[in-house]
């Protein structure tokens, strides 16, 4: 009998712990909602700008000792900076630009121009004039400029970098997001302004190609790959679940959106956002946007720019984003469709 | 020439938790499946039968002892071509008219009280009503249809194995299923499994002993409300506290700064 | 042969049991370790549709200033955007408090509706939707508080000319105050977090949940506004958009918090309107849903999935019921190892329609730890749902085969201390902005 009361122990205790432990293991004192961050906004020019104010904050109490009061005591060093290896904030009040390359392991702050010279790694900078990056430089974090920003051939550009106005890139730089009024790779040709109509609200629904020369009055909607035809015009936006590829001279007034990958020839023409869940190819001498609006080319996965293309805004891709040059984008694109 | 020594730091930067995820390791999936959960499984789907026949060896002798009743072990087919579950056999008892209607009397009181429990206490209020309004149809049947009550204790102990046989091996199967989402250590999680196996025996064999001695002492009226009230679902729950614990182990170790670099952001 | 359907109904049940299992496991891996479709948050566009901001409310002093606040501090372009309170026959000072923000604010235009006999959220967003100028409908309860560029993330969503609606995702703001609101903030993370995003990535069905989204003002005006005889307008809503050719899109970044019904007694009332509105939307869309041609079959099944999921309780407490039958007619020994398989229907059904498995990884993807503790007593509430959800199935089936006309309700708040709370959050963000 004391055997069947011991074991009835034991089946109340197995029956109730769980819930007893499970009581007793939460303090609702210590459980928290998941924060929400309600002041948030997004601004493609945020790291720089924040880093200014900051450095503005510990500028206006610096006594020029070396040592700046940021949100944490920290060298600060002007040029003319003589070390190769550069493990402090670097401030410079007018121009900036070392006689050979150099590696900043924080950040620059410039209140002139910046000029890099080839093989420069950097962390980050800030710039409120134009800002110049010259072969083969390394940016770890994020650039930018009030003015123009020039990038040379064989930059790796970290995790941003943006203009205030034009932001010129050259064929074979690495990059994940860009920022500007203008963003051009290489020299690009004069710019398209297409008639911009109405918007009409009909919707053609899962074609599978529109011809060359068609022109569309609506959006289309399909389920499967499309292909846009040379010289086609599209007065609506465009969205298929599959790839596109619009071939050259192509015109879409309005948004390129795509579950594929989204391949573009050159010449074509988008009037509004280019956006794909997967990578997204801008051919030499397209144009994204017009001038004095701000538009995007936002991947996924990647997106690469080709010599002469040109965005009115923001590009963005999480992968293997890259400019180009014409031959090599047509290589890279073969496979495609 | 450049990027030697000191090197710009912190070139990640990471989303929240919108799009963070891991990427698939499809082969420790695999691994895991086969070298541990696959296993246990098949343990029990191999030998439901000579553990059944331990259990009821073990188990026969304490009934036995505590009741005074001659115990036999009888065994029912189960899955063909491996063998039968063994369950005990005794005898056992019908409630009297008077001890059902009782029962139903205090069960028809019960009902209104408990529902008018505390506000906070409402799921465990309905919980409970479910269990009582089970117990009030098997007073019910007993008081108007005693004769055709189709179980003795040696069927409800057959039930009661049978089950338990099912329950082994879908457990542990659903347990393994369930860690295998869990980007975890295969070691910690054959451990996590076979604590779940533990448990869950140790709960089966227990049970059933106080079950069958708690219906030979005070009836099959209440068959009903042990099968349903406080049957499988309790060895769910128990699953799934060890599941909690193993996923909040998981999730600390993700959520510290070490672990930050295992997610995926894109 | 009483005997022989009791046993069908029962395997169906488990059947449909497996299924649900399946589906969810389904979504927890895909969330987990599939590719995330990202939302259109990244987009930058200087040139912005046109919304109208819809705020239902019903004598809301307490909070709608809060609400109101908080929309004025959105980055939206005030030139594009107006908000219009619907004050719905409010007898405290609603009605002059809206217009006293209407003196200030003229994008802020009140819409009063006293004289009308009808009452609702469907009318009183089909009224407010005939005076809206906006292309986009973006609807909040009075009771949230919308961050500042949430506006912008809803809108972007409609950069994409296949989307009808958008859906952002709601956060308890008061999951401490007892383990009723505990498990609530987890059944939200895994059904925003992990089911939602996970249907959204398989190119499913997310839904859209009337609340913090928003959609196209022009689909909803041609097939004739909303339907004022369903209580579930946004799932109603959500079909309708699939069966027009539409999608939606849910946007986990999109985040708005939310308040927890605080006691067992309201989120009963709340989980009973919803079953009976979503079950409503089921009785119209079922087969609609099943010849269909503007669906893919993942679309087409899981929206017939999801349209059962206010069914499935009342359908399992059937089979529980069936079960009883089957054990007191003596043919539970075949039967008594499958009875484990109906409590993975079970198991499957803890939370609120997410199995346990889904909501950790839920609470492990939204960086909660402890928290997760609270599983294994959401194996009662699975009962209390069972029981509510039951109820509001039967009051559809009332409502289909009478023809009721239906009677809104509006959720009890507590607002003392979230209030309280959120406020001391939103002082701390704006001073360290």
């Amino acid at each position: 009998m004391i055997l069947l009361v011991v074991l009835t122990l034991i089946f109340l205790v197995l029956l109730l712990f769980p819930f007893l432990l499970a009581r007793v293991s939460l303090d609702t004192d210590k459980v928290h909602s998941l924060v929400v961050k309600n002041n948030n906004l997004r601004n493609p020019r945020y790291f720089s700008q924040a880093f200014i104010a900051l450095m503005e904050r510990g500028l206006s109490t610096y006594d020029g000792s070396g040592m700046i009061r940021l949100s944490k005591a920290e060298t600060l060093l002007e040029p003319p900076i003589l070390a190769d290896e550069v493990d402090a904030l670097v401030y410079a009040k007018r121009d900036f630009a070392p006689a050979r390359a150099q590696t900043f392991a924080k950040e620059i702050y410039c209140k002139g121009d910046a000029r890099l010279p080839a093989g420069t790694a950097l962390r980050a900078i800030a710039c409120l004039g134009t800002l110049t990056l010259e072969e083969g430089c390394t940016l770890a974090r994020w650039a930018d400029a009030e003015r123009e920003v020039a990038i040379a051939a064989g930059c790796a550009l970290g995790i941003s970098v943006s203009s205030g106005q034009l932001l010129r890139l050259a064929p074979g730089c690495a990059f994940r997001r860009l920022y500007a009024a203008e963003i051009v790779v290489g020299s690009a040709p004069d710019v398209l302004n297409p008639p911009a109509p109405p918007l009409c609200k009909d919707i053609l629904r899962n074609p599978k190609e529109i011809e060359d020369l068609e022109r569309v009055e609506g959006s289309i909607v399909t389920m499967h790959d499309l292909v846009v035809g040379e010289y086609a015009v599209i007065n609506g936006s465009v969205k298929s679940r599959g790839r596109i590829h619009v071939k050259k001279g192509a015109h879409i007034l309005y948004n390129l959106i795509a579950d594929g990958d989204l391949v573009l020839e050159d010449g074509v023409f988008i009037g509004g956002v280019v956006f794909s869940q997967r990578y997204v190819y801008l051919g030499p001498s397209c144009q994204i946007g017009r001038k004095g609006r701000i538009k995007s080319a936002v991947a996924k996965c990647g997106v690469t720019l080709a010599e002469g293309c040109r965005v009115y805004g923001y590009v963005s891709g999480e992968l293997e984003c890259a400019s180009v040059e014409a031959d090599a984008y047509y290589t890279l694109i073969s496979d495609k469709f | 020439m450049a990027n030697r020594g000191v090197t710009p730091k912190k070139d990640m930067i990471f989303y929240a938790r919108d799009y963070r995820h891991f990427t698939a390791t499809v082969g420790n999936t695999s691994v895991f499946a086969l070298l541990c959960v696959l296993p246990v499984v098949l343990v029990f789907v191999l030998f439901y039968s000579p553990i059944t026949r331990a259990l009821c060896v073990w188990a026969g002798n304490i009934v036995a002892s505590v009741t005074g009743e001659s115990v036999s072990m009888l065994s029912t087919p189960f899955l063909p071509h491996l063998g039968g579950v063994f369950y005990l056999a005794l005898p056992g008892s019908l409630p009297s008219y008077t001890h059902a209607l009782i029962a139903g009397l205090l069960t028809v009181v019960a009902i209104p009280i408990v529902s008018q429990a505390r506000r906070n206490s409402r799921p465990l209020m309905i919980y409970c009503c479910m269990g009582l309004y089970v117990l009030l149809i098997s007073c019910l049947f007993f008081l108007f249809f005693p004769e055709h009550f189709p179980y003795t204790l040696s069927t409800y102990s057959q039930l009661y194995m049978v089950q338990a046989a099912a329950l082994w091996i879908i457990l542990p199967a659903l347990f393994g299923v369930a860690l295998a989402l869990m980007r975890a250590n295969i070691v910690a999680r054959l451990v996590a499994i076979l604590v779940q196996v533990a448990v869950m025996m140790l709960y089966n064999a227990v049970r059933y002993v106080v079950y069958l001695c708690f219906l030979y002492f005070c009836s099959s009226l209440y068959m009903a409300t042990l099968f349903f009230t406080f049957g499988v679902l309790f060895d769910f729950i128990h699953m799934v506290t060890l599941y909690a614990f193993f996923a909040k182990k998981v999730s600390e170790q993700y959520n510290s700064p070490e672990g930050r670099s295992q997610w995926a952001w894109s | 042969m009483v005997v022989t359907i009791l046993k069908i109904y029962f395997i169906i049940t488990i059947c449909l049991m497996l299924l649900y299992g399946v589906r969810h496991f389904i979504f927890t891996y895909n969330r987990l370790y599939g590719e995330q479709r990202i939302s259109y948050r990244d987009v930058y566009d200087s040139d912005l549709p046109r919304i109208s901001v819809l705020i239902p409310m019903h004598n809301e002093e307490l909070v709608l200033k809060n609400v109101l606040e908080a929309l004025l501090r959105c980055d939206y372009d005030q030139d594009k955007m107006e908000i219009i309170p619907i004050n719905d026959h409010s007898n405290d000072a609603t009605g002059r408090m809206l217009d006293d923000y209407h003196h200030r604010y003229p994008f802020i235009k009140p819409l009063h509706r006293i004289e009308q006999k009808d009452r609702g959220k469907p009318v009183g967003l089909n009224d407010a939707m005939a005076i809206s100028t906006g292309e986009i409908i973006i609807v909040f309860d009075a009771d949230y508080r919308p961050s500042r560029n949430l506006l912008k993330k809803l809108a972007m969503a409609f950069e994409d000319p296949e989307v009808g609606a958008v859906m952002g995702r709601v956060i308890p703001v008061n999951p401490n105050v007892n383990i009723l609101t505990g498990l609530l903030n987890l059944e939200r993370s895994g059904g925003y977090q992990v089911d939602q995003q996970a249907r959204y990535n398989l190119g499913m069905v997310p839904q859209y949940g009337g609340t913090v989204g928003g959609f196209r003002k022009d689909i909803i005006l041609e097939t004739g506004g909303f339907d004022t005889r369903v209580l579930a307008e946004d799932t109603e809503l959500t079909y309708r958009i699939y069966t027009k050719g539409w999608i939606v899109v849910y946007d986990n970044s999109a985040e708005c918090y939310e308040e927890s019904p605080e006691t067992w007694q309201v989120r009963g009332k709340q989980i009973r309107r919803w079953s009976r509105g979503h079950n409503e939307v089921l009785f119209r869309h079922f087969f609609r849903v099943i010849f269909s041609d503007t669906l893919t079959l993942p679309e087409r099944v899981d929206g017939m999935l999801l349209l059962l999921v206010y069914a499935m309780p009342f359908l399992l407490g059937l089979a529980n019921l069936d079960c009883l039958a089957l054990f007191f007619l003596g043919e539970m020994n075949i039967l008594s190892g499958w009875f484990v398989l109906l409590f993975i229907g079970i198991y499957n059904a803890w939370g609120n329609f997410a199995p346990f498995y889904e909501i950790a990884a839920g609470a492990m993807l939204d960086g909660m730890t402890k928290e997760v503790l609270l599983l294994p007593l959401l194996c009662f509430s699975f009962y209390f749902y069972m029981w509510q959800i039951s109820c509001g199935f039967v009051d559809a089936v009332v409502d289909a085969v009478s023809r009721r006309s239906v009677t809104w309700a509006k959720t009890e708040r507590f607002n003392k201390e979230a209030q309280a709370q959120a406020e001391a959050a939103a002082a701390q963000e704006g001073a360290r902005a």
